[in-house]
């Protein structure tokens, strides 16, 4: 069966090779010339169409001479057509799309060809994905900013651990689990002020795409879910600004065209900063400021070739008095060039050469000097290509390489007399190496097949310690789609995907800068993970459109840090296996979004099931049998319901609040308790009764609720705008615990008695802020 | 549409049937607990002693039967695998502490002095508990307090080896560099150590921080149910828990040093400053999570642990 299909495949191939016309181009923003990713193009008369990649490239063949129409169109965007003639088979035409937004009314209409034009009849099958552009970001009501994070954390199958935690827990995966990508290179740490903020800068963000499972062949080297964050390019037809402030930051971007001989290019930079530290004084604050900036610039050397670089710095500096003086720093640095070529029409590429790397330091020091320093950090240097080859309108093969050279270490030095042994002191180089290729078959006007396959290599290159063996492991990861269209309107669709994973993450938990990431030695195996993944997808009315999936995820050989070794080894007798438990797990769920943009109102209300369980040998162990068992950790929500939605009413309605436009936003999120432990028993030790408590997961901490709202206000002038805005996280002043903990504490009849206190989350929190924009 | 809804509304039911995922009870019956700390250069008395127990459900905290008088408990030492002697311990009643409850506890009534690297095994058996609890330790090497570790002999400054009311004082900023909490020991070794702060100042809103963190001077009302707490570490307990290595010093002898703690010191006032060097079964028992799990308890849960080192005490001032 499968001979016949790669007979059936190249076959094709081969047919379709020289002997039909093509019609290609990109697709951009018509205000200001950046590219536009998703839009569907068509020619109508052959019932041939595509959608545009990344670097909103599009490409049709056309098998006959002839007169056709293309086509293109997305949603809230005027629908563009161009009428154009092959005259014979071997003619490339060539023809870029620029499309305009649509006007409020129009949108009004464009809306109704939403049917046609979303995912439901996109040529590649898009498993578990769920897109935001920098409108939404800036939509989702955030603590103090907009910030990436959080506006994805409001998204179905994303479970927040805490508010202030950014770490992203998806379908049941730890953080650590998803790939980052900034401009196609990692970001190991992507947290501002130990969690509250994520890295990136929303005005710097052009669009971020999360692949919460199920995700093609050109990712690999993570167990759950790929974030995919491509900066903007910058307006490519005028300069442009916006400056925002609010209560602990203020930040700049600066955008515009600029040309280099006759070529035409853009720039973007974005900078932000804290300044919490200009008011520690009057406070008695901590010490403590981040800054982070993006900075972009593409150039346009021909038609088929067009680089682009970009670079993101950023860090975080906390000191403080605890007694002993604690200085800490942390922040990744980032840096991609791109080399886009179009060898032929139908053969579409990326180079990227990239680089990547985050490290923290931390010192306590004394009137003695430094008595304790840890450095740690990683290091990753990246070269692939992705390339897009539009075999005919039935295969688009997607191909390329990954080269990823990683070096992390974790060095500690102290002054007290501590064992050297146990201070850690670890560097590890290591090299993966993968390629990938993946077809989008249209079998037929219903079925489309998406087969792929990802090979992977990983190979420690040196390791300081003297007692772990070296790793070399070699994986097949296949990836499987298969799609039923149901009608114009519908679809369903299933996926297999497996994963590998050899790096992991030393966390103790939550995201802090303290996180340590570490390949492979030759005592861990790769993690795995097999995704299983059936969707149903249906634009319900002009108004309404609607997502299900349903989900079951395996994992073997997870990797749990263990706190307990305190991330020490014995450096002479220590290997990595030392500082995990092992283990497995699984994860069940349903994800259910409907999407709405109903006059005016635009948003979602979604829902979450999900069941995650984990076993790791050393954990939550049983007392009587001294084995592991089966626990929900602390991110298992069951259920989860987020409502999101926003309402320009001035646009919509006409009305203005002091000639002002008047918007207004709410999130509303209702999440089952996190799994907790409680204590079942107790003894005397002789100084201290101990507490034996429970399994990890005995009972259930009190729901998490949460309502924050925001208004905008804003005023046109000739040279830009004026919004000053208020927003108010947790309007109700819910009490969201995050742990809670117990003591034992003397009663007033001289026996004792047990007490618990919660640890809460945000309460009410006001927030005031200005954007302003020219 | 209605074909949709009327499909997803069992499958919600369904979904909603699962809520309040939790595991089963862990701990299904009471375990029978040990609970001792041999220290070098003392026996087994009232101070220091064996206790035997059982652990009871959280709801009986101030349950008698937390405590077991009836066992029948036997210690033997040994040194480099020789058997030196064998003694058994009696039972007798102390106060809990901060309570007026009487307990029962096993104690040495020949005072056999527990020595530095000898091996103490030791046996329970309890009536009505098939099983024999065992456990067993080698003591430390000799670890000796140096109170003032520089020399500076002060009057009125630095620390006593006993508890009085005019205990003598030490600015808070001198603490690090005039009065490192020191041990000495015989030769370079690498042992595992244990330094803990105990605040003896009772609860009040006038106590006061030796560093403010976010203004605060005084410790609000509500923390006194943490600073009284009687389960894990507290503001009021501090620990320091390492693995250290001993260094020469200028006059020829080897110390455990610890010159960086005075963020210990969460208030000034009168503090119990004890330091000691650990055998394994302790240092687990306090390092890791179930501890109790790890201490060296065959049979029964807790820890035999032992020590050696000593307890002094001082006050913090300004």
């Amino acid at each position: 069966m499968i001979t016949k299909i790669g007979f059936s495949f190249l076959f094709s191939c081969l047919v379709s090779i020289g002997t039909a016309a093509t019609i290609s181009g990109f697709v951009t923003h018509k205000e200001s010339s950046e590219p536009m990713e998703y839009v569907n193009v068509q020619v109508t008369e052959i019932q041939a169409g595509t959608q545009s990649n990344k670097k909103g490239y599009y490409v049709i063949t056309i098998p006959k001479e002839g007169t056709y129409t293309l086509r293109a169109s997305m949603i809230s965007y005027t629908t563009l057509t161009h009428t154009f003639e092959i005259k014979s088979t071997d003619e490339n035409i060539q023809y870029n799309i620029p499309l305009d937004k649509a006007a409020v009314e129009m949108a009004k209409t464009v809306v109704t060809a939403k049917a046609e034009e979303d995912e439901v009849n996109s040529p590649t099958i898009h498993v578990g994905t769920i897109r935001q552009t920098t409108e939404d970001i800036q939509n989702t009501v955030s603590v103090a900013e907009a910030d990436v994070f959080r506006s994805v954390m409001t998204l179905p199958g994303v479970t927040p651990i805490s508010d202030f935690s950014s770490g992203l827990y998806i379908r049941g995966g730890s953080p650590d689990q998803n790939l980052i990508l900034l401009d196609d290179i990692d970001v190991y740490n992507p947290n501002h002020f130990g969690g509250i903020f994520s890295t990136f800068n929303a005005d710097a963000v052009d669009k971020v795409e999360l692949l919460k499972g199920g995700y093609p062949a050109k990712y690999g080297g993570r167990l759950s879910s790929v974030l995919d964050v491509t900066n903007r390019q910058g307006n490519r037809n005028f300069s442009q600004g916006v400056a925002r402030l609010s209560l602990i930051s203020s930040n700049a971007t600066l955008e515009g065209p600029w040309n280099l001989g006759d070529e035409k290019g853009s720039y973007m930079c974005s900078f932000r900063r804290t300044y919490v530290d200009l008011i520690k004084n009057i406070f008695d604050l901590p010490d403590y400021y981040f800054y982070d900036g993006h900075i972009k610039l593409n150039w346009d050397i021909s038609n088929t070739d067009k680089v682009s670089t970009s670079m993101y710095t950023g860090k975080d500096n906390l000191d403080m008095d605890v007694g002993a003086n604690i200085h800490l720093d942390w922040g990744n640095t980032t840096a991609t060039s791109q080399w886009m070529h179009i060898f032929s029409p139908t053969l579409f590429s990326q180079f990227i050469l990239a680089g990547s790397q985050f490290k923290s330091h931390f010192i306590q020091s004394s009137e003695n000097g430094e008595d304790f320093k840890r450095l740690n950090g990683i290091d990753d240097i990246t070269l692939k290509n992705i390339s897009n080859w539009k075999v005919n309108n039935d295969h688009q093969v997607d191909f390329g390489f990954d080269a990823k050279w990683n070096r992390t270490y974790l060095i500690g030095s102290s002054a007290y007399q501590y064992d050297p042994n146990s201070m850690p002191d670890v560097t590890v180089k290591a090299l993966t190496t993968s390629m990938f290729i993946q077809d989008a078959w249209a079998l037929d006007q219903n079925w489309t097949f998406q087969p792929g396959l990802r090979f992977s290599w990983y190979k420690t290159l040196s390791i300081s310690l003297k007692s772990p063996p070296g790793a070399s492991y070699v994986n097949l990861e296949p990836r499987l789609s298969l799609r039923r269209k149901l009608g114009e309107s519908a679809n369903v669709y299933a996926s297999y995907g497996r994963y590998h994973q050899y790096l992991t993450l030393l966390s103790e938990g939550e995201s802090t800068p303290f996180d340590v990431w570490m390949p492979l030695d030759g005592t861990l195996k790769p993690g795995i993970s097999n995704h299983y993944i059936v969707g149903f997808r249906k634009e319900l009315s002009i108004y309404f459109g609607m997502d299900l999936e349903m989900y079951y995820k395996n994992y073997l050989n997870l990797l749990e840090y263990n706190p307990a070794t305190d991330y020490t080894w014995n450096n002479e007798t220590g290997t990595l296996k030392d500082t995990f438990y092992t283990g497995k797990g699984h994860t069940i769920g349903t994800d259910f979004m409907l999407r709405n943009e109903w006059n005016g109102l635009k948003g979602f209300i979604s829902y979450t099931f999900s069941r995650t369980q984990r076993k790791m040998d050393g954990m939550n162990i049983n007392p009587q049998t001294h084995a592991s068992e089966y626990f929900y950790p602390k991110y298992d929500r069951t259920h989860s319901i987020n409502l999101v939605e926003n309402f320009n009413i001035s646009e919509n309605t006409g009305w203005q609040l002091w000639g002002a436009d008047f918007k207004v936003g709410m999130n509303f999120v209702y999440a089952t308790g996190q799994p907790s432990n409680k204590p079942e028993q107790v003894y005397f030790d002789g100084q201290q009764y101990q507490i034996l408590y429970s399994y990890q997961d005995r009972t259930r901490l009190p729901a998490y609720s949460r309502v924050d709202i925001s208004t905008k206000y804003e005023w046109q002038k000739k040279w830009g705008s004026i919004e000053p805005y208020i927003e108010a996280i947790n309007i109700l002043n819910h009490k969201n615990v995050s742990y809670r903990s117990y003591y034992i504490i003397p009663d007033d009849n001289g026996g004792y008695k047990l007490k618990s206190s919660d640890s809460t989350q945000f309460p009410f929190l006001p927030f005031i802020g200005i954007n302003i924009t020219w | 549409m209605k074909k949709l809804i009327l499909l997803f509304i069992p499958v919600l039911l369904l979904l909603s049937a699962c809520s309040d995922l939790t595991s089963p009870k862990r701990f299904k019956e009471s375990q029978y607990t040990l609970s001792a700390l041999l220290i070098a250069g003392t026996s087994i008395s009232p101070m220091n002693p064996v206790i035997v127990g059982k652990s009871v459900d959280i709801s009986q905290l101030n349950s008698p039967d937390m405590f077991i008088s009836n066992a029948v408990v036997n210690i033997t030492e040994s040194f480099q695998e020789a058997e030196i002697t064998t003694f058994g311990l009696v039972p007798y009643s102390i106060p809990v502490p901060n309570s007026t409850d009487m307990i029962t506890v096993y104690i040495d009534p020949n005072h056999h002095f527990i020595q530095p690297e000898h091996k103490y095994h030791i046996e329970i058996q309890i009536p009505g508990y098939s099983k024999t609890i065992i456990a067993e330790t080698t003591v430390p090497k000799q670890a000796q307090l140096e109170p003032d570790y520089n020399h500076l002999n002060i009057p009125g400054q630095g620390f006593s080896l006993t508890l009085s009311d005019s205990l003598p004082v030490i600015p808070f900023n001198r603490v690090n560099a005039d009065y490192p909490l020191a041990l000495k020991v015989d030769g370079e070794q690498t042992v595992n150590t244990l330094f803990e702060l105990y605040c003896l100042e009772d609860f009040s809103t006038d106590l006061e921080f030796t560093t403010t963190f976010l203004g605060q001077e005084h410790p609000p009302a509500s923390m006194e149910s943490d600073y009284y707490a009687s389960s894990g570490e507290t503001i009021r307990r501090i620990n320091f828990l390492a693995r250290m290595i001993s260094k020469q010093a200028d006059d020829g002898q080897y110390y455990i040093l610890l010159n960086d703690y005075k963020q210990g010191f969460i208030f000034y006032g009168r503090y119990m400053v004890t330091s000691n060097v650990i055998d394994d079964n302790y240092y687990y028992y306090k390092f890791k999570s179930d501890g109790y799990l790890y201490g060296g308890v065959v049979n029964g849960i807790g820890c035999f642990g032992s020590e050696s080192g000593g307890t002094m005490y001082t006050k913090i001032v300004k």
